[in-house]
């Protein structure tokens, strides 16, 4: 039987899906074994004023090979001379995966903002 | 099931040709959206796709490779096929579900600029199972043309379609927490219950309900009576359910009372699955003698 100009491109459009998709499964597999590593980063330029407080954008991204959940941090700023502190929930970070989110304080904070993990769970 | 029409051949014989093959390539795509939307919109099939191992996605979409060409050898009988014509139509389901499900996932916004090659790939490999089984059914079943009438299937060419109905059906709901919560709050009687209603309700449907024609076993193999091709293709789909339990990570850590009860409420949704399927192939299709 011979395959008409569509079939060959269908054919083709298929051998090259199933190949990148297979090819990235392996390559993704078997290049590294790191656990788990979510880690901020914080973009102090683009901090502005919001309605309720100041909101402090960030890109929250998983440095390891393995996908977590329930990812939970806080971050901690100077504000008016008093502590004050944020907490953000990251329902599920894949590997190499970047979440965009955003902490909140009460005011612009004096100086910088320090972030630390609190916890994730494993799924 | 993709192919050619022999009787493409009256004036203009070669755009006839493309014209139909444009049109089975669109039914099988329109075929895989049906069956794979519902997954597409499942959170829980996205976060699988992240979470499992690189070498489980591989195993199922190869589980997924071999039923799709299972089915097409046995549905796809409007036209004689050789054996690397049917790899070869199989590679194009199974391609043209993995593009479906990425252009899905794109609409989607569920893989976009942020997302991992782990993450896209492991979402697009979940995702273009339901849909490479959608076109298949699609191209062998609803093309409107050809017919059954005359053929007659085996007892293991309905078990080959009939796991492929089974895996279409649990894959459903496989993923869900609701299969751990149904798992965990069953008691022995009622998976009892469970187990006994699935037979009955299988049986009943392929043999009693006559769906689009009767469907009687002749009861020559010792497979062909209605009770053995029932139990037989119980067993296949708790075989199938198990598979998917473990491909999700049900079993990790699970109690073998609780993995008991998951695999028998999954089973249960297989079972139809399996039984739908095979009514869809039929069988023999004329009065039985035994």
């Amino acid at each position: 039987m011979k395959r008409n100009a569509i079939e060959w491109v269908v054919l083709g459009v298929s051998v090259a899906g199933i190949v990148v998709l297979v090819g990235a499964l392996i390559i993704e597999g078997l290049g590294g074994q790191r656990p788990a590593d979510p880690e901020v980063e914080v973009h102090t330029a683009e901090a502005r004023q919001g309605a309720q407080g100041w909101i402090v954008p960030v890109t929250v991204r998983n440095g390891g090979d393995e996908a977590v959940e329930a990812v939970i941090f806080e971050a901690h700023a100077t504000v008016d001379g008093n502590s004050d502190a944020s907490q953000l929930e990251v329902d599920f970070l894949p590997a190499g995966t970047s979440v965009e989110a955003a902490f909140a304080f009460t005011a612009q904070p004096a100086g910088e903002v320090t972030v630390r993990l609190v916890s994730y769970r494993v799924p | 099931m993709i192919g050619t029409r022999a009787d493409a051949s009256l004036t203009q014989p070669m755009d006839d040709e493309l014209a139909q093959s444009l049109r089975d390539f669109t039914r099988a795509a329109g075929g895989g959206l049906v069956i794979g939307l519902p997954l597409l919109y499942t959170m829980e099939v996205w976060t699988q796709g992240f979470i499992l191992p690189w070498w489980k996605l591989l195993l199922l979409l190869g589980v997924a490779y071999a039923i799709v060409f299972g089915y097409n050898s046995v549905a796809g009988f409007r036209r004689e096929r050789s054996y690397g014509q049917l790899v070869v139509d199989s590679i194009s389901t199974v391609g043209l579900g993995i593009v479906i499900a990425f252009v899905a996932l794109l609409a989607l916004g569920q893989i976009d600029a942020g997302s991992s090659l782990r993450d896209a790939a492991g979402k697009v490999a979940l995702e273009a199972i339901p849909i490479a089984f959608g076109a298949s059914v699609a191209s062998t079943q609803l093309s409107g043309e050809g017919s059954d009438r005359g053929h007659r299937t085996g007892p293991f060419e309905r078990l080959v379609v009939g796991a492929g109905g089974a895996l279409l059906f649990a894959l459903n709901v496989a993923p869900t927490e609701e299969i751990v919560v149904l798992g965990s709050s069953a008691s022995p009687p009622l998976l009892l219950t469970v187990v006994g209603a699935t037979l009955l309700v299988t049986l009943a449907l392929v043999f009693f309900a006559d769906f689009g024609g009767r469907r009687r076993a002749r009861g020559e193999g010792i497979l062909e009576h209605p009770w053995s091709e029932t139990v037989t293709s119980y067993a296949v789909s708790v075989g199938i359910s198990l598979l998917l339990l473990w491909s999700f990570g049900r079993t990790d850590g699970a109690s073998v009372s609780a993995l008991l009860a998951m695999t028998v409420m999954l089973a249960a949704v297989a079972s139809v699955g399996a039984a739908v399927a095979r009514l869809l192939i039929g069988g023999e299709h004329e009065k039985g003698e035994g």
